[in-house]
């Protein structure tokens, strides 16, 4: 467990949060067991960074050039078929914002150059369909790769990135083990915090910030679902609660969580915190209320989006949930430009493969298309404003810093509640 | 030692006991109403019909446009809102059975004499290619309806039984009483039950068997379209819903004997109950060994042990002839 | 525009979206459009084939003839097969990755045509075997061990490894598919009374509680290391040479990977046919045919069902499990959401496709469904539906596998005339050939 290492979770909510003093500050239920539950975000204080201009926006991005010269493409590993495509799409969507908006090319010595996404779809996020989505992209002489989006096939394709000197971005493996045993010397970064990183938070915010002392603790038996919840479960008792049940849900495809909610029930917890996709957490939520359960759910940045919105309706009232960076709001200025150029809401991951893009595409412009060049471009990356927050990477490929932002979920939307930075130590 | 005693004694509860059983019988019924559809099709065809799941799953999405266009919400007045409801269920009846009919027509009868294991390889296809229709042109994302329909009824401690879970339980045993009329009592249900005994004396004696084949799948479709309202009213629908389900109510089926009208009923209560109680109580009953990811696990070690015993499922006594 | 874009274009034909509440009601417009259009397609194209296949039999079956006879030469084949790897580098990496991964099912095609094909067990659970494999050799050929029980172990490793248990591939291949195996004979002792399609969810229920239990064996002690699978697995070592090194080079020509392991896999493959084509026409074979046509019948006359079921499992098992061994050793990371029941599935259609009990066939079945299977993915958003409409047309036009066993094809063509629909041409042409 590489828990006990990253213990030096800071809270810095800085500037942009003020917390309500413990005690409940009275009006509304409250519920048994947490005596905080009506800590209050700062009214009006603009949280997200999105509320401001985009930092990389180049200033002529609107005004498009047209691209010329030889073409350099980047490689993208990701689901793009299937019922899991949205998460895939979403991210290849991210790098397309970014590469429209460096104007389609860049120039490198005075030479123009034309950038492309090569996305290749790794059938299913399976081993197998990583590793020939992989050796597609090399084939395809890319000059690096962001992907991919579930953690085992960014791990399946990784060795195959590393052998070819590529480096490899992803904007959403959270599974330690995707930098911690990557082969020496180190190509794969990622853009996102760990689980070990984020189920902490989800912890602290249940016993420290609220208050509640008795946690169910309930995944998916996913990789992230799993990793977040153990993380969590292992951080409560260390803030003074105690995990008071265990349960596991069966994922895919919507589900009844009825018993599993019954038992929750008959332990009578203050809290519940859940880690997995919106796909279960959404249903989850629904059916706990539907259940009379008025505790609330914690969880992390699988299910902080729009299809938890969709799916757990005014059901999901009183949830929480942390997300890597400013996250994505609807009113945020890269959901604006997102929606105007893909006709969608951003679902999860686009801003973190903007950004990774965005670190590729200054790497470019600075040693052209060399993809050793660019590992090491990438390794130096330090202090880079991207829209999911300040980018640095450590020793290891992981963020020194993750900037998280705990969502309260509430009047049928997510609401910033709080900011969170955790530091990541070197290996 | 003493764990493992009060993990039985005091995890186990009357209150609690009986909420798994509502819950598991609510469950249930809608498994039971899909592998209704699996099992008539078996009957007469003794085809696995994998894309039975995903005719379901199309109802769901019909009964969710229904909805959506007629912008009906919690707010709508309950006459209102049962009649859109009805309405949807209507619709996906009869989109469900048009699907089901056309499925049979295209990938199907043309393998009626190929070898048994073909037409299970061009189901597989068609669920693949429903599934992939869907995501690709009408929506790729996971949709859930708000609750339409609150209420409940305390019975005993604080344990109640909701409004849908009251109409889940009743309708499902409606259509089983219905089809088992239908098969029983009506000139069409002898001709499928002919089919079912002997397909080539059937059509010697003058049973028309293409439009026995294909009424069978219309029905079997239609039911899968009351399936999905029960399945809405509580659940979130996506492309992927149909495949678990469709496995689930085939599970249920074989349970109950595949092809036994009251056995895939049965079969499906029987299979509603072993999850919820598994979810539940696995922990306790393995002295916290195993926890609720082995949910699954319970309910097929239950199947495996009702075959080992009944290798002909629950009620069906006639031993399966093909292998 | 590309020839992608022009078929998505084809596909969803000329209409806009109209979203309402998340769900585009222009789907049923497209559904018109490609009712109409490939309908109409279809039906000209069934109208054409009706008239010509009177005349075109003879040919077809000249080609046939042509084209079989030197592709039933074992050597013909086994020199492609050894070649071709070599011609795919030229292009690249992709195609030799490709290749590989279908060789890896034509491996588990061939073990499960011996459950279906040869004794008539439909099993739907057959990815138990290649997940027992695979978490064999993962457990004992990585760092895992090491993290459960501070165990270091090399045995014709390099001791460059680490810690953690490392046992080379050349011991561990036949010990995952001796545990496979065994794991068959678990499963099939529970299952010898049941029949066709209650086999079938029995043993689908076998792969699922496999992998459940791959998925929580990290406590009360850390075996399979739960969700988050095990990583970091050994390649191959022979001696001192690595399969997954890529610095291995003859001469200026460096020696990718995927390139070792496809002689691995191949190796496997012919001493696999060589077993299993023996095995087939020895009394062994002819018993589960006996028990395939009629299990009644052949018990009375004298076979030992149970264990010729049970030898079934076992065998179909060994080289399930030695397939998994070796995916693991080429995917370095194995994690229970590989080995998902659609998998099973997958290899059922690749027997079914291929015709099944013929070793030709389910070879042939593995490479005609798992390439397109792989190569799909660059249809990108079109997949899976393009996978499930080849998968549909080529058991429509071939209902009887493309090489079914020259047995069944005789079962076959008895069934034709007492059947109600229409005669299968092909189904007598072949026979006529046989």
């Amino acid at each position: 467990m590489q828990l006990r290492s990253i213990r030096g979770v800071a809270l810095s909510g800085v500037a942009l949060i003020v917390l309500a003093a413990c005690g409940s500050s009275g009006g509304g239920t409250i519920v048994a067991g947490c005596t905080n539950l009506n800590a209050t975000a700062a009214a009006g204080a603009p949280i997200s960074r999105f509320t401001n201009p985009l930092p990389n926006a180049a200033a002529n991005s609107d005004a498009p050039i047209a691209a010329s010269g030889p073409v350099v493409k980047i490689g993208f590993q990701g689901m793009l078929a299937g019922d899991l495509k949205n998460y895939g799409i979403d991210a290849r969507n991210g790098i397309q914002m970014a590469i429209d908006e460096a104007g389609g090319g860049f120039t490198y010595n005075g030479a123009p150059y034309t950038l492309q996404v090569d996305a290749q779809d790794d059938v299913d996020a399976t081993a197998a369909g990583a590793q020939t989505a992989a050796q597609k992209l090399v084939d395809d002489k890319v000059v690096a790769v962001i992907g991919g989006v579930f953690s085992t096939a960014s791990i399946a394709g990784q060795k195959i990135y590393h052998d070819n000197g590529l480096a490899q971005i992803s904007p959403s493996a959270t599974n330690p083990k995707y930098t911690d045993e990557q082969p020496k010397p180190g190509t794969s970064y990622r853009v996102i915090g760990r689980d070990d990183q984020q189920g902490p938070i989800g912890a602290d915010l249940l016993v420290k910030t609220l208050g509640c002392k008795k946690i169910a603790v309930v995944d998916d038996k996913s990789t992230y679902g799993a990793g977040l919840a153990t993380a969590a479960a292992d951080q409560i008792p260390k803030d003074g609660g105690t995990v008071v049940d265990t349960e596991h849900v069966t994922a895919g495809a919507g589900g009844d969580f009825k018993s599993q909610l019954t038992s929750i029930k008959g332990k009578s917890p203050d809290a519940i915190y859940y880690g997995g996709y919106s796909r279960e957490a959404g249903p989850f939520a629904k059916q706990a209320k539907d259940l009379g359960m008025t505790i609330p759910i914690a969880g992390g940045d699988g299910w902080q989006n729009a299809d938890f919105t969709s799916l757990a309706g005014a059901s999901g009232n009183g949830a929480f949930a942390s997300n890597g960076g400013p996250a994505v709001s609807s009113l945020t200025a890269f959901n604006t430009k997102y929606k105007a150029k893909f006709n969608q809401d951003v679902f999860q991951y686009a801003p973190q493969s903007y950004d990774a893009a965005n670190i590729l595409i200054n790497a470019l412009k600075k040693d052209g298309p060399n993809k050793a060049k660019i590992v090491a471009d990438v390794a130096a990356t330090k202090d880079y404003k991207g829209v999911t927050g300040t980018i640095s990477f450590n020793s290891k490929g992981d963020l020194t810093d993750s900037v998280f932002t705990i969502w309260k979920f509430s009047s049928g939307d997510w609401k910033p509640f709080k900011a969170v930075t955790t530091h990541n130590p070197t290996s | 030692m003493q764990h493992c005693v009060d993990l039985l004694t005091s995890g186990i509860t009357p209150e609690g006991l009986l909420q798994q059983l509502i819950n598991g019988i609510a469950l249930g019924s809608i498994y039971a109403l899909i592998a209704l559809g699996y099992s008539m099709v078996y009957g007469v065809l003794e085809l696995i019909n994998f894309a039975h799941g995903d005719v379901f799953m199309i109802g769901t999405f019909t009964i969710y446009g229904v909805v959506q266009v007629t912008h009906t919400g919690p707010s709508t007045s309950l006459p209102l809102l049962l009649a859109v409801l009805l309405l949807g269920t209507l619709v996906a009846m009869a989109v469900c059975a048009l699907l089901g009919f056309s499925i049979e027509r295209v990938a199907y009868r043309r393998l009626r004499n190929a070898p048994r294991l073909a037409p299970l390889i061009s189901a597989i296809g068609v669920s693949f290619v429903l599934e992939a229709w869907v995501t690709t042109y009408l929506t790729d994302r996971d949709h859930a309806l708000p609750t339409l329909i609150s209420g409940q009824w305390p019975i005993y401690g604080n344990v109640s039984v909701t409004n849908v879970q009251i109409v889940m339980v009743v309708s499902s045993i409606a259509m089983m009483v219905g089809l088992q009329f239908l098969v029983r009592r009506t000139r069409l249900g002898r001709g499928m039950r002919a089919v079912a005994q002997d397909r080539e004396a059937a059509a010697l004696m003058g049973v028309n068997l293409d439009s026995v084949i294909s009424f069978t799948f219309v029905i079997g479709s239609a039911l899968a379209g009351v399936a999905a309202l029960l399945w809405i009213l509580n659940y979130s629908i996506s492309s992927s819903i149909g495949f678990l389900a469709g496995l689930k109510a085939f599970t249920a089926a074989v349970i109950g004997g595949i092809g036994n009208i009251p056995g895939a009923m049965l079969g499906g209560f029987f299979l509603g109950l072993a999850e919820a109680f598994g979810a539940a109580y696995v922990a306790n009953i393995s002295c916290g060994f195993f926890s609720s990811s082995y949910q699954s696990v319970f309910a097929f070690a239950l199947l495996i042990l009702i075959l080992v015993f009944r290798p002909s499922g629950l009620l069906r006594e006639r031993v399966s002839e093909r292998a | 525009m590309n020839a992608l874009q022009a078929l998505e274009a084809l596909l969803h034909g000329p209409f806009g979206d109209f979203p309402v509440g998340g769900l585009n009601f222009g789907a049923v417009l497209v559904l018109a459009w490609q009712i109409v259009v490939f309908g109409g397609l279809a039906l000209g194209i069934r109208t054409l084939v009706r008239r010509r296949i009177r005349i075109s039999i003879p040919h077809a079956q000249a080609v046939g003839r042509a084209v079989r006879r030197p592709l039933g030469d074992v050597r013909v084949l086994l020199a492609v097969a050894v070649v071709l790897p070599l011609a795919e580098m030229l292009t690249g990496g992709y195609y030799l990755t490709v290749t590989y991964n279908v060789e890896l099912y034509v491996l588990l095609a061939i073990g499960l045509n011996i459950v279906v094909g040869y004794t008539g067990l439909l099993d739907l659970g057959y990815v138990a075997f290649f997940a027992v494999g695979a978490y064999v050799y993962g457990i004992f050929a990585s760092p895992q061990l090491g993290q459960t029980a501070h165990a270091t172990f090399h045995f014709l490793v390099p001791a460059s490894q680490g810690p953690g248990v490392h046992i080379s591939m050349l011991v561990m291949l036949p010990v995952a598919g001796f545990a496979a195996a065994l794991f068959g004979v678990l499963i099939g002792i529970p299952t010898l009374r049941l029949r066709g399609d209650y086999l079938a969810i029995v043993t689908l229920g076998f792969g699922e509680i496999t992998r459940i239990f791959a998925q929580n064996l990290d406590s009360p002690v850390n075996i399979t290391n739960g969700p988050n699978g095990v990583t970091r697995i050994d390649d191959m070592f022979i001696g001192g040479y690595s399969f997954g090194d890529i610095t291995n080079h003859i001469g200026p020509v460096s020696i990718p990977p995927f390139l070792n392991y496809y002689y691995l896999v191949l190796l496997l493959i012919v001493v696999t046919v060589f077993v299993v084509a023996r095995l087939a026409t020895s009394r062994v074979g002819r018993a589960w045919t006996a028990i395939r046509e009629d299990e009644v019948a052949a018990e009375v006359a004298g076979i030992h069902t149970r264990n010729l079921k049970l030898l079934a499992y076992a065998s179909g098992g060994f080289f399930g499990g030695m397939a998994g061994a070796v995916f693991a050793a080429g995917s370095h990371v194995i994690a229970p959401e590989s080995f998902q029941l659609f998998l099973s599935i997958l290899v059922l259609c690749m027997v079914v496709v291929g015709g099944m009990g013929s070793i030709e066939g389910a070879a042939l079945g593995a490479v005609a469904i798992g390439l397109p299977y792989f190569l799909s993915s660059q249809l990108q958003s079109l997949r899976v539906l393009i996978f499930g409409v080849i998968l549909v047309l080529m058991i429509a036009l071939r209902p009887q596998g493309l090489l079914p066993s020259r047995q069944r094809q005789r079962e076959l063509s008895e069934t034709v005339d007492d059947g109600t629909g229409a005669p299968h041409v092909e189904a007598v042409a072949d026979l006529q050939q046989v």
